[in-house]
């Protein structure tokens, strides 16, 4: 007995000498999240789905901090004024399933998610072709002047799919399923229980020591739950409510990592269901949200006030006065909107995946019914069944809760996805104030085309396009949000690993 | 016997029948748009009708009826919606875990409840029949939820000994996983030496199954008291005593035996309040089950998947008690010749 | 209290009151206890309004989660709202739903009940067999699908608890008939051609009330229960209503860390249970005393 064990030891000493690798621990981080997956095809979603394919997937371009940085591509320049765009691709980048990224592959990617159409394949509608003269160079030819190194660095839609995958079809990549050319691939996801990715062996950008190895991400709704795994050790990172980081603090194993994020908070205003249709009577509305409370005690200065729709750290916002909480001015302007007083009753519907939304409702709940007004709430356990009920105007309330981040790097998104009109398209989509204005969707598509020219352009259009949005009051912007990683002190690395226009951790920068 | 046993499933098959009849009453005629519920997401028109067309609902309501009842009967519930699989094949994967539950949680019960409630019925008005019955008045007065608040905040939030929720150590089910023999996570890792998932699943199905025992336990002692009261009360038992026989013999022997039939009703009566019980414990310990999978059905508002753990639960229940009263015959010889 | 005293007087000998008084609580010491606390909690119920020291609704977002101290007994919630009022006013919808289920379950099981037993073959067969479906769910099942179905809320929980809960009654109900309807008096009533509606309604209905009285005060409790467990699970009370059940589910979020959120709630839970059926157990053991033999 003690003889076959002292081998087993020399044995386990040998292999670790020969092969390191083999005897060194995997290194895992678990991640519980109270949001649900719904799909891991790159080109279809257009939700909470990027913390986990921005990991398994690149974009051609990194925006960093205003400059537009390579990835995929190494070298690009428009012509014909920006209709024309020519990508040098980075050599000896392979796909998770071994195939290699050339300008085939490419073409085959934004052309699949352009003809699909969904998520945010509507940001190449105008993607006429993309010509392949050699393995390294892929030509985009557009119909108008576009600013696709902004576009094309975004975090929606712009991901290059291996062919594989798209061969195979959603299915396929739903069973667990990934084909990109990230750090990581996909290699377990259950929409409902849990996501699975693990290091991609043959990384183009290659691999140190303390890199993270796996990344489990549980499905855990409860949020108590999400902060007693923290405590034990259990999890990693979580997202917890920010009540609870006074409490966490406490414990030296967790530490709070804060960075700019370009997340912001809203409650639209249905502007097609009575009585939040009337102008007069949102408007009263705005007077009852605390601003002052909700960024003091329930963000707990994790935020700062909300200058207009797009936040203000991204260029192009403009400088609204959001609301002033002022009961007696409500009551005064529900009074005058013409809304009988018996009518003074508004659902308000939210997912109950972010503790803040809640708070935030229940205190205009209570404001709210001091002077005389029912908010009947309508919590959603889930953002599916949120979006499900909040999407069709039957089932849909009088405010809907949304935490906006753009699809690219420019305001264009907050703006085109939230409160461009849906004419002749299924649902609400985003736009879950029922917006349509003709004016605003014209001066928004000035703006957009803008971008493809100049800057300064593009942010005078922006403006001018946000003026008629809020003349309108579509919603109570009342929000942008610090970005918030809560962790054990064991990970190391959220400094490089968060960019504001990107809502992912980059996992591959992470330490453990 | 075979009289009353054909008239017994004759009753049951009624049963059956009502159980579903209730479940088309809420999942087809109460809701005001079934098809778009069934749909879920947001539905074109042209998928509403579609599926309109596919649940018959365009039909009158009596076919709608009989093509609902044969669907249930050839075991099609239809798919989930929250994750797209058939329902069926969600509550197979889910009973094996609700049934460890309740199963551990019943002999745990019985085991202390009818011992404790034969001892307070022998030692009336001592002080541990006294207790026995102040257990018994304060235990059903506990709510499920706060128990198991309680539990939690005890053995996870104070002591750090027991995980808070869940079945199994999420690192466990992927690197360790159990190999399904039984569905029984406990039998399953002893079977197949997986020594770490075992502790892992004991520690996770711990507050679960204690909560489910308090809360149960209670009912059981009460009964199990009255109904050994009531036999030490008949006539061949004090027949008993008044020829001397030994003390034992008699409780344990003649008493013991009498209320075999009650024990039985009890056995029947505390696996419904069990059934019951695990919807909202196994909501609380996110425990898979089928409780588990009614709650979160109805909250995500899938139809298919909380009337199929509805139907199912209900005729667990209607087994169960089938199974009690055909064992009353095997307890009681006399009732084999009604 | 008052009606179980009467129904005291005409049996027991002619001691003084106070003597009998005094015999009624040795007797029925944990009924008195039971109506003791059940008397706060009405009283609390009532004048909630009076004697809360804050507005249940009434948010300080600055004194959010603190632990009980001497202005706050219970503490407070994430809204800095006082827990100790909200618990009071949540006395007010426990026992109001508590007593609208027993009440609705007899309204429609007692009919049921009195049909079945007074009519007895082919009708009797019928109507029990459809209660007997509705005795198949496991308990709270049924409820919660019902609720399901009709959408959450106060009074969906409130009609879908009735709704399974009725056949007890109608059982209760034809059980007392059956055991009437062979006196002479009825069939006296009978053969004069008394019709069946008034020999039901004058006859039958005043002699099987105690049965029902005994199960609806011992449901009582289960009523305010099974309607706390809808509230927890999100398909009965919603906000701003307040519920105890409501007030458990919604501290989840930190009662690991502010054990207080969850405290007085449950506690208030536990006590009025305790109370109401402490009084039923008495109840029964006073009304019914061939049924009730001890605890």
């Amino acid at each position: 007995m003690k003889q076959s064990n002292q081998w087993v030891l020399a044995t386990t000493f040998a292999a670790s000498l020969l092969l390191p690798s083999v005897a060194m621990a995997e290194t895992t981080i678990t991640w519980p999240t109270q949001l649900f997956y719904k799909s891991m095809n790159p080109a279809v979603v257009f939700d909470a789905e990027t913390y986990v394919i921005g990991n398994l997937y690149e974009t051609l371009f990194l925006y960093d901090n205003g400059e537009i940085k390579p990835r995929l591509a190494v070298k690009w320049e428009k012509s014909e004024g920006g209709k024309v765009w020519t990508v040098k691709l980075r050599q000896g980048v392979k796909f998770h399933d071994g195939s290699v990224l050339d300008s085939a592959a490419v073409k085959k990617s934004f052309e699949y998610t352009r003809d699909l159409g969904k998520g945010a394949g509507y940001l190449y509608g105008d993607l006429e072709t993309v010509d392949t003269p050699d393995a390294e160079t892929a030509v985009f030819k557009f119909k108008k002047p576009i600013a696709f190194d902004l576009v094309a660095s975004g975090q929606y839609g712009s991901y290059v799919i291996g062919p594989a995958a798209i061969d195979n079809g959603d299915d396929w990549m739903n069973a667990g399923n990934s084909v990109g050319t990230g750090p990581y691939r996909l290699s377990k996801f259950e929409t409902t229980k849990i996501t699975v990715i693990e290091k991609f062996d043959d990384y183009w950008g290659g691999w140190t020591e303390g890199q993270v190895d796996r990344v489990i991400q549980p499905v855990v709704l409860e949020a108590s739950t999400r902060v007693q795994m923290l405590k034990s050790g259990e999890a990693d990172v979580a997202d917890v409510p920010i009540s609870q980081l006074k409490a966490l603090a406490v414990s030296p194993d967790i530490s709070v990592s804060v960075s700019k994020g370009w997340r912001n908070s809203q409650y639209h205003f249905n502007t097609q269901k009575y009585p939040t249709d009337n102008k007069a009577f949102r408007e009263a509305l705005t007077y009852l949200w605390d601003h002052d409370t909700v960024q003091k005690e329930i963000f707990q200065g994790y935020s700062t006030r909300s200058v207009g729709p797009v936040p203000a750290s991204m260029w192009g916002h403009g400088s609204y006065q959001t609301g002033t909480f002022d009961p007696q001015k409500a009551l005064e302007l529900l009074k005058a909107s013409g809304i009988p007083e018996k009518d003074w009753k508004i659902e308000a519907m939210y997912s109950n995946s972010n503790q803040e939304q809640i708070d935030a409702i229940e205190l205009f709940q209570a404001n709210a019914a001091a002077i005389g007004l029912t908010v009947e709430l309508l919590p959603q356990q889930s953002s599916k069944t949120y979006l499900a009920k909040a999407r069709s105007l039957a089932t849909s309330a009088n405010m809907h809760s949304m935490l906006w981040y753009p699809a690219y790097p420019t305001p264009s998104d907050w703006l085109y996805s939230q409160y461009k009109s849906r004419e002749g398209k299924k649902g609400a989509g985003f736009n879950l104030a029922y917006y349509a204005n003709p004016e605003f969707d014209m001066a928004l598509a000035e703006a957009v085309d803008a971008e493809g020219i100049s800057i300064e352009q593009a942010t005078k259009a922006y403006k001018a396009a946000q003026d008629i949005l809020m003349s309108d009051t579509p919603a109570i912007f009342f929000a942008d949000n610090t970005r918030i990683t809560v962790h054990s002190t064991k990970v190391t690395g959220f400094e490089n690993s968060s960019n504001p226009a990107y809502e992912t951790l980059f996992i591959y920068n992470l330490r453990k | 016997m075979l009289k009353y046993v054909a008239l017994r499933l004759v009753l049951l098959i009624f049963i059956v029948f009502g159980v579903a009849s209730i479940t088309f009453v809420l999942s087809r005629v109460l809701p005001s748009s079934p098809a778009e519920l069934m749909l879920g997401g947001r539905p074109t028109v042209e998928q509403v009708a579609a599926a309109r067309q596919e649940l018959g609902l365009d039909l009158p309501l009596v076919s709608q009826y009989f093509a609902y009842i044969r669907e249930i009967f050839s075991g099609d519930f239809g798919d989930s919606l929250r994750t797209g699989e058939p329902v069926l094949a969600e509550i197979g994967k889910r009973i094996g875990a609700t049934f460890e539950l309740t199963t551990l949680s019943i002999i745990f019960v019985l085991l202390i409840g009818i011992p404790l409630g034969v001892l307070s019925a022998v030692r009336q008005n001592t002080a541990l029949d006294n207790s026995t019955r102040a257990i018994a008045v304060v235990g059903v007065a506990i709510p499920s939820f706060i128990l198991a608040m309680v539990l939690q905040l005890v053995f996870n939030g104070m002591l750090g000994w027991l995980p808070l929720q869940g079945r199994l150590d999420r690192l466990i089910s992927l690197d360790n996983p159990i190999e399904t023999v039984t569905g029984l996570f406990l039998v399953d890792s002893l079977l197949t030496g997986n020594w770490s998932a075992f502790q892992s699943a004991l520690a996770h199905i711990t507050l679960p199954v204690l909560t489910l025992t308090i809360l149960l336990l209670a009912m059981v002692v009460r009964i199990t008291r009255n109904s050994m009261v009531e036999v030490l009360k008949d006539d061949y038992i004090r027949t008993a005593f008044a020829y001397g026989l030994p003390k034992k013999s008699i409780y344990y022997r003649h008493a013991l035996k009498a209320t075999l039939i009650p024990m039985l009703t009890i056995v029947g009566l505390t696996y419904g309040n069990l059934l019951g019980g695990a919807v909202v414990v196994e909501y609380i310990f996110d425990w898979p089950g089928l409780g588990g999978l009614l709650v979160f059905s109805i909250i995500e508002n899938d139809y298919p998947a909380s009337i199929g753990a509805t139907l199912f639960l209900a005729a667990i229940y209607l087994l169960i008690n089938l199974i009690v009263d055909l064992l009353y015959f095997v307890v009681d010889p006399r009732l084999r010749s009604v | 209290m008052s009606e179980t005293m009467e129904h005291d007087q005409p049996s027991e000998s002619r001691a003084p009151f106070r003597l009998r008084a005094g015999a009624f609580i040795t007797d029925n010491r944990l009924f008195v206890v039971g109506c003791l606390i059940f008397s706060v909690v009405l009283i609390a119920a009532i004048f909630a309004p009076f004697i809360t020291p804050y507005s249940p609704s009434k948010i300080v977002m600055s004194e959010r989660l603190l632990a009980p101290n001497w202005e706050h007994w219970a503490g407070t919630d994430r809204f800095g709202r006082d827990i100790m009022s909200r618990v009071v006013f949540g006395a007010r919808t426990s026992l109001a739903v508590g007593l609208s289920v027993m009440l609705l379950a007899i309204v429609i099981g007692g009919p049921i009940g009195l049909i079945s037993g007074y009519f007895g073959g082919w009708v009797d067969t019928i109507l029990m067999r459809i209660s007997d479906v509705f005795l198949a769910f496991p308990p709270l099942l049924l409820p919660i699908a019902i609720t399901a179905a009709l959408g959450p809320g106060l009074w969906n929980a409130m009609f879908a608890l009735a709704v399974s809960w009725f056949p007890w009654y109608a059982r209760i109900m034809r059980g007392a008939v059956m055991r009437i309807r062979k006196e002479l008096f009825i069939d006296a009533a009978k053969t004069m051609g008394v019709s069946h509606m008034v020999i039901m309604v004058r006859h039958v209905l005043p002699n099987s009330m105690t049965p029902t009285i005994v199960q609806g005060s011992m449901d009582f409790g289960y009523a305010i229960l099974a309607a706390a467990s809808l509230s927890f699970i999100g398909l009965g009370v919603r906000p701003p209503g307040i519920e105890w059940g409501l007030m458990a589910a919604t501290s989840r979020v930190q009662f690991l860390s502010h054990y207080w959120t969850a405290l007085a709630p449950g506690i208030a839970i536990f006590t009025t249970v305790l109370a109401v059926n402490l009084i039923g157990d008495g109840l029964r053991d006073i009304l019914d005393p061939k049924h009730g033999e001890d605890s």
